[in-house]
């Protein structure tokens, strides 16, 4: 059986990212999720301002 | 992530400062710590966890509150003393150096240990060599605390880690960041929610309305601002213009105040000339009409004379009234009237006859009377005629002296005027600074009125424009939040597209990594077959007996730490974790075939496989022929009898196995 490449959850989420601001959102969300953060809604709303107008 | 070194300080067994130091040789990744059971391999290998994370520490030790430093120390300490605990991890990641270092400070008081403070630090080391302070949140990045019982584990829990799908199938979720990607989906839900919240709040068409709003005001005031301010012909200039000629005027009209005012005196005499002259005539009419009435005075004497002739005849009574009455009189006197009327007191006739004696007349008497009251009324007339002709010749005589005094004053001055050259037409001149004056008046009215209309036609456009700039700002707002919300659109959906599918091809990559790593390390070739359903269960077949049958509960314990090393080291694989593989007594269950297999297979699967090593699972000469060239550090743990205290030693001592050293 041909091997299966899984690859990374992350590198494969890129793939539908149409700008480069939504591959980097969602690579510090990922890491800010790994952290299992109590609170998320200023974080990511944060991240989301710092993101949004990169093409 | 590679451990370079470990240094223990007044940890477990461990009294004083021991360093393990890993680091030798980057193609070489398997380090061995040896030592007899109770020596401190199990310490060491646990402070590793507790560096890290301070609970991952063993379920025994947490509920017997076992001590972590070292209890010869508590026995010999004096009362009072403090000692301070720590443990230091230095590890390389994506090519930086990081060190975490855990401590707690014990005082012993009253023969019992006391835990007074505990710290925990994080570092980077920086180009320049020196450490400086990071955030913790990069370990947890690297090594998360819900992965790191699954690279940090011993012996006895490969074999729970393969009966327990529940634990296989959510160590699978935290390895794949799928968790990770769920929360991810279900947090930029609701901030999407919060988001277009804040987005319909706000659309308008406020800002346009705002703007040709700001834009006609604008327009209103710059057109009265031209109005008032405009060099050429605004009203201020025009103001200022006519000032300026006002001054001019008053100016020349100053210049020839003394001069002009001749001419006005000129005109002054002149017309209190005419008004004398006019005083003249007027009094010469007046004269002839009182001298026509001087004819009065002629015809008193004749009256006077008549008056006296009546009256003499009044006194003689000769009057007809006289003698009309003395013939009443007789009659009455004879009470009887000459017709023969009786005539007696208190009769009709009587009373009639003395009515008419008593009211007798004759015109000579009224005529008598008129005159003598005409000659008094003459009398007087005459008088007041005389008075009155006097004064007004007295005042005609003034009125020409007067007449003469100002025809004198009139050469004077105009004498004096023939003696000025270019004068001016002042009166011209007069009427145009009034002119001027109303101009000027008019202008200021004028001015301080568009001012008005000005000043509140800018404080609209100024509040015009504040409403506007707010508006803008929350349309610019908007906008942010339109961007932010589509952010978090793209990313959700992108996950949420990769989510379904990835999970499924997990478990069949597991499966299939699971087998092949099964194979390559451990299996006779094709027999056996590990398979891994949704559930996460794990199974394994065999050609060899009825496929259908899960061999698995059966097998021995051997073969269980096979599909779990197996298992494990497909995990590593698939995920490409970055975390060493740290175990204790990972070769107890498996033959030297196995084990050889491990050797030389499972190195390729972990960036770093620390191995703490019964002497039992390190009998074998061959180990060390297949790993040797990967072994990167080799420890002996040894123990002093007497203090308690164990140390280690690099390199490999197997005659400290077994026995104590003195």
């Amino acid at each position: 059986m041909e091997e299966l490449r899984l690859g990374n959850i992350i590198d494969l989420a890129k793939q539908y990212c149409s700008t480069n601001g939504a591959k980097q959102f969602l690579e510090e969300l990922m890491k800010f999720e790994k952290r299992d953060p109590y609170s998320y809604k200023t974080e990511i709303r944060e991240m989301l301002k710092k993101y949004k107008d990169i093409k | 992530m590679k451990i370079l070194e470990i240094k223990l300080s007044n940890w477990c067994q461990y009294q004083g400062e021991h360093n393990f130091s890993f680091a030798d040789g980057p193609d070489k990744n398997i380090v061995l710590i040896h030592a007899d059971n109770g020596i401190g391999k199990s310490s060491l290998f646990y402070s590793i966890a507790w560096c890290f994370y301070e609970t991952a520490l063993p379920d025994k030790w947490v509920k017997n509150d076992w001590p972590l430093y070292p209890l010869p120390w508590l026995q010999r300490a004096n009362e009072g003393e403090l000692l301070k605990t720590e443990v230091e991890v230095i590890y390389e990641h994506g090519g930086i150096n990081f060190s975490a270092a855990r401590s707690f400070i014990t005082q012993k008081k009253q023969n019992q240990a006391t835990i007074l403070t505990r710290s925990f630090t994080f570092m980077r080391r920086e180009i320049d060599g020196n450490w400086v302070n990071e955030e913790a949140a990069i370990l947890h990045e690297t090594l998360p605390p819900s992965v790191l019982g699954y690279f940090v584990f011993d012996a006895e829990k490969i074999e729970h880690f393969v009966n327990q799908s529940e634990k296989v199938k959510d160590f699978v979720r935290k390895l794949l960041d799928i968790n990770e990607a769920e929360k991810a989906i279900a947090h930029l839900d609701n901030v999407q929610i919060d988001l277009m919240r804040e987005i319909n709040r706000g659309l308008t068409n406020q800002a346009k309305v705002l703007k040709d709003e700001v834009e006609a005001l604008d327009r209103n005031v710059v057109q009265l601002k031209e109005n008032l301010d405009n060099p050429q012909n605004g009203l201020r200039a025009k103001h200022k213009q006519f000032r300026s000629e006002k001054d001019a005027v008053e100016n020349v009209i100053l210049t020839y105040k003394d001069q002009y005012s001749l001419i006005a005196e000129q005109k002054k005499i002149e017309d209190e000339i005419d008004k004398i002259r006019q005083g003249i005539v007027d009094d010469h009419v007046k004269l002839k009409n009182l001298t026509q009435r001087m004819y009065l005075p002629l015809i008193f004497p004749v009256a006077q004379r008549s008056l006296q002739f009546l009256n003499d005849k009044k006194q003689k009574g000769e009057l007809p009234k006289d003698i009309k009455k003395r013939f009443v009189n007789d009659r009455i006197n004879l009470k009887k009237c000459i017709c023969g009327t009786d005539l007696s007191p208190g009769s009709k006739p009587f009373a009639i006859i003395s009515e008419f004696r008593d009211t007798l007349s004759d015109e000579l008497s009224d005529i008598a009377q008129n005159l003598s009251d005409s000659l008094i009324v003459i009398q007087e007339k005459t008088k007041e005629l005389k008075k009155r002709l006097a004064d007004l010749l007295k005042h005609l005589s003034d009125k020409k002296n007067m007449l003469d005094q100002k025809n004198s004053e009139l050469r004077t001055v105009r004498s004096k005027i023939q003696e000025i050259k270019d004068m001016p037409d002042i009166p011209q001149l007069q009427i145009k600074k009034e002119q001027l004056e109303n101009e000027i008046e008019s202008i200021v009215r004028t001015i301080t009125k568009i001012q008005l209309q000005y000043d509140e036609e800018f404080k609209k456009l100024n509040d015009a424009k504040q409403r506007l700039e707010k508006e803008l700002s929350r349309q610019a707002e908007i906008d942010e939040t339109s961007k932010m919300w589509q952010l978090a659109n793209i990313v959700s959906a992108a996950l949420n597209k990769t989510l379904e599918d990835y999970k499924s091809k997990a478990r069949d990559f597991l499966e299939q990594q699971c087998n092949k790593t099964a194979k390559e390390l451990f299996w006779r070739e094709d027999v056996f077959t590990i398979h891994i359903n949704e559930d996460y269960v794990l199974s394994v077949t065999s050609r060899e007996t009825n496929e259908s049958i899960n061999l698995l509960p059966g097998m021995s314990m051997g073969e269980t730490h096979v599909a779990g090393l197996s298992l494990i080291a497909a995990l590593a694989r698939q995920t490409q974790a970055k975390a060493p593989l740290i175990m204790d007594t990972p070769f107890a269950r498996l033959g030297p075939a196995h084990i050889t297999k491990a050797l030389s297979e499972c190195p390729k699967y972990f960036e770093q496989w620390i191995l703490f090593l019964q002497p039992s699972e390190w009998q074998n000469n061959n180990y060390r022929k297949i790993a040797g060239r990967k072994i990167q550090k080799e420890y002996t743990l040894k123990r002093d009898n007497i203090t308690g205290i164990t140390t280690a030693e690099e390199g490999y001592h197997p005659e400290y196995f077994g026995k104590m050293v003195e």
